[in-house]
């Protein structure tokens, strides 16, 4: 409707022609110009007319008054006044009388002799001219103009009078045929400037039309033709900045449409890439995988994945391509495919790193580099085995011992170095995750997002405080957290990186353990003030030593040296008994201690129940691995038909059922040392019990 | 030196026996959990192991247990233990679990239950 009442007020508006417009005032005032300049100047020659004629008409009378003296004393004066008036007024037609008077007023002088000695009688209505310079010698009636100068003698004396009268009608004739000419002159420079004005505009003005067409050719999208306007005036600049403005808009047309393309598939990569990332959390046994991604600003080159391998295990892989954009977007899609044609055919992460290497090796553009994380869940046995490619440390978040353990990368970056040279830098570690325990795989987005104003990295240190308070929570939870406290961090600025977290975990909450509460009583005291090997060795001596190597077959070794030392004083079912938790607990040591490490060793002391040893009764052990209280283990809950049907999980609390005290403890320099009392009296029957 | 372990399989009227011999420990358990899994997926609904010749159950050990005996219940079968040492026993006791098994003298009980009384 709008649209319809804009065209019909374009329609009725009357266009006016500039040609025209400007024709027809350059006409006007062509006309205004020669009717003004026309009538000042008919006024002044008017005026100069009358002065001219005014004093040539004194000056004649003077002249004839001055020829007239000398014939007034003569005794006829009018034999030489008459010829002289005669000639006079046959010489100056235009001149109605001229007479000579004498000192009696009477004509002596006079073109008609018939006028001699007459009275002479003035015409009437004739009056003196105010302030004209021949003020006293000029009268004037509507008909006539009269100069009048006495005729004096040398001495002075008046003779008479000289009157000559010309007719106003001459004046009026030469100022009528002036004005003629004038107009005549006035009409023809009005014709020429009005004609000319029309030709000038035509001329001057045909560039507007160059002009219009060509903004009209704009209006319509036409932004390719230029108008070319060949004009040395304003109008040919003016077509100059329209042609320029054109070529701009038409240039920013392109870049407009080149960037909508590249936003639009800018959009569709980030699509591309989001959808190569699990949007849920990946379960496996007991444990499960989460992560989360936060594009940032552009499209990024984080990517993480979270699978199910062959043998119901877990696989997590994370990677971080070193340029943004399309091209860091394209690569990454590479890699998840070649993760995904790839991860099922490796057992050990290195492997795949190796083979991933060896893929992206001289695929990738100069500058373009790929770190990764690759590991493995084994969730039966709570195993997570991983390598790095020059990755950001694997953190552990380990709630039961309150500490966050960091796994540094020692392989180099995928795809940039001799793939011999990268090959022999991946190596699989391993590590067991406990209840409650959280592996977090990040990005550089995470350590090192800026704070808003001073640019100061979030950095590692407070990623750990994040970790050491997430006990008990889910992986969503952590993962809120952490996307939290790194966006407060960075305020209101856009995000500078892509922000990717992988969870991998059993969630779960733990008690922390006491700082000392795997140390208590006699035995307690005792390996708790252990400072140095030296100390452990002077605290041993005496007791029956065996050493027991991860190679040799544990329990059978416990059992038949145990049979050697104690069937003196052990029954055979509390001798069973005891070597059953003596088994399970180094089983403990070689599997999540030392995490299967082949030529790994644990050794055992006996304090015979005889001697006079403060440990008399009781089995140390002591071994350098990996720190595994006992406490750090939850309880299995027997009641939950779950748990019974997970089938795993018993030997602590075998353990625990087995001894009646145990005391852990890690040391500096010692490693870890558990001290074992047996659930049965061990001693002789003779002899006191000991009381600690 | 790995423990010698084996297990020797035995089928009985309606029922399947586990003759297992030797110290059952961490990788035995897995060996036996393994063959308790080939035989419930065979169709066995009724599986003895008879423990006469083990005389030692790590904790593993103790786990496959219970593992194979839920699957079983859940299955709408079930897992006896036939011949149990008394060390073996005593530690079921202590670790209470015996009391969420099916435990029994030896095999020829298990028979004797499910022959139908003449």
């Amino acid at each position: 409707m709008d649209q319809q009442t804009q065209d019909h007020g374009k329609q009725q508006r009357r266009v006016f022609s500039l040609n025209w417009v400007f024709s027809l005032a350059v006409a006007a005032l062509v006309v205004a110009a020669v009717i003004g300049v026309g009538s000042v100047a008919q006024q002044h020659l008017r005026n100069s007319l009358h002065r001219e004629v005014e004093t040539r008409l004194v000056l004649e009378a003077r002249n004839l008054a001055h020829v007239s003296a000398d014939a007034l004393l003569d005794e006829f004066p009018e034999l030489s006044l008459m010829p002289m008036v005669q000639q006079i007024q046959e010489d100056r037609p235009e001149l109605a009388f001229v007479v000579v008077l004498d000192h009696e007023g009477r004509i002596q002088g006079h073109a008609d002799p018939r006028q001699f000695g007459q009275v002479f009688v003035e015409p009437a209505g004739l009056a003196s001219v105010a302030g004209s310079a021949h003020d006293g010698n000029l009268r004037t009636s509507p008909d006539l103009i009269v100069a009048s100068v006495a005729v004096q003698h040398r001495d002075g004396q008046e003779l008479g009078m000289v009157l000559v009268g010309l007719r106003r009608s001459y004046v009026d004739d030469v100022v009528s045929r002036s004005r003629k000419a004038l107009m005549m002159v006035s009409a023809i420079l009005l014709v020429v400037g009005v004609f000319g004005a029309g030709a000038l505009m035509h001329v001057m003005l045909r560039p507007v039309s160059v002009l219009k067409a060509g903004i009209a050719r704009i209006g319509q999208g036409d932004l390719e033709t230029p108008m070319n306007l060949q004009d040395r005036t304003e109008l040919g600049m003016l077509a100059e900045t329209v042609d320029e403005m054109a070529a701009r808009i038409k240039a920013s047309q392109t870049l407009m449409l080149e960037k909508n393309r590249l936003d639009h598939e800018m959009d569709l990569a980030h699509s591309i890439q989001v959808s190569l990332m699990p949007d849920r959390q990946i379960a496996c046994g007991r444990f499960a995988a989460e992560g989360l991604y936060q594009a940032a600003s552009e499209v990024g080159g984080d990517y993480f994945d979270a699978f199910e391998l062959p043998g119901d295990k877990l696989g997590v892989f994370m990677a971080d391509v070193a340029g943004k954009g399309l091209g860091g977007c394209l690569v990454t899609s590479m890699l998840a495919a070649l993760v995904k044609a790839r991860r099922d055919r490796y057992d050990s992460p290195a492997e795949l790193l190796t083979a991933l290497d060896r893929d992206l090796n001289g695929s990738l553009s100069p500058g373009v580099f790929v770190t990764a994380i690759y590991g493995i869940l084994d969730p039966d046995r709570g195993r997570l085995t991983f390598a790095s490619a020059a990755h950001c440390p694997l953190l552990l978040a380990r709630p039961a011992m309150g500490v966050v353990e960091e796994y540094r990368s020692e392989g180099v970056p995928l795809g940039i170095i001799p793939h011999a040279i990268a090959a022999s830098s991946y190596h699989d570690t391993t590590v067991l995750l406990g209840p409650g325990d959280l592996a977090l795989l990040y990005t550089d987005g995470l350590t090192e997002a800026p704070r808003c104003g001073d640019g100061e990295e979030f950095g590692q240190a407070r990623v750990e405080e994040i970790l050491r308070r997430a006990n008990g929570q889910g992986h969503g939870p952590v993962l809120e957290s952490l996307q939290a406290a790194v966006t407060g961090w960075q305020g209101h600025e856009s995000r500078f990186d892509d922000l990717t977290l992988l969870l991998v975990g059993c969630p779960g909450h733990v008690s922390k353990l006491p700082e000392t509460s795997q140390v208590s009583g006699n035995a307690g005291n005792l390996i708790g003030d252990l400072k140095s090997e030296d100390e452990l060795t002077q605290l041993t001596e005496g007791a029956m030593h065996l050493q027991v190597s991860a190679r040799s077959g544990g329990s059978e070794q416990i059992g038949d040296w145990m049979k050697a030392l104690m069937d003196a004083s052990l029954g055979e079912r509390d001798l069973g008994l005891l070597e059953l938790a003596l088994s399970e607990h180094i089983n403990n040591v070689f599997e999540h201690g030392y995490l299967g490490r082949p030529g790994a060793e644990v050794d055992l002391w006996w304090y015979p129940a005889t001697s006079e040893h403060a440990l008399a009764g009781w089995v140390m052990v002591r071994d350098r691995g990996r720190s595994c209280p006992p406490a750090s283990v939850e309880v299995p809950d027997l009641e939950n038909s779950d748990v019974r049907k997970r089938g795993r999980g018993l030997g602590w609390a075998l353990i625990r059922t087995l001894t009646e005290q145990l005391e852990y403890r890690t040391l500096l320099n010692i490693g870890n040392v558990c001290a074992i009392k047996p659930a049965v009296d061990v001693r002789t029957p003779e002899e006191e019990p000991l009381h600690v | 030196m790995s423990e010698t372990f084996f297990i020797t399989d035995g089928a009985q009227d309606g029922f399947t026996v586990l003759s297992l011999t030797g110290r059952l420990g961490a990788d035995a358990a897995t060996d036996l959990r393994e063959t308790c899994m080939d035989r419930i997926e065979a169709g066995e609904r009724t599986l003895v192991l008879d423990l006469r010749a083990v005389p030692f159950v790590a904790s593993s050990g103790l786990g496959t247990f219970l593992y194979v005996n839920e699957m079983m219940k859940e299955l709408g079968g079930r897992m006896v233990l036939a011949g149990v040492q008394p060390l073996v026993q005593e530690v079921l006791s202590l670790m209470n679990i015996d009391r969420f098994l099916n435990i029994v003298e030896d095999v020829d009980q298990v028979r004797r239950e499910l022959t139908p009384a003449t």
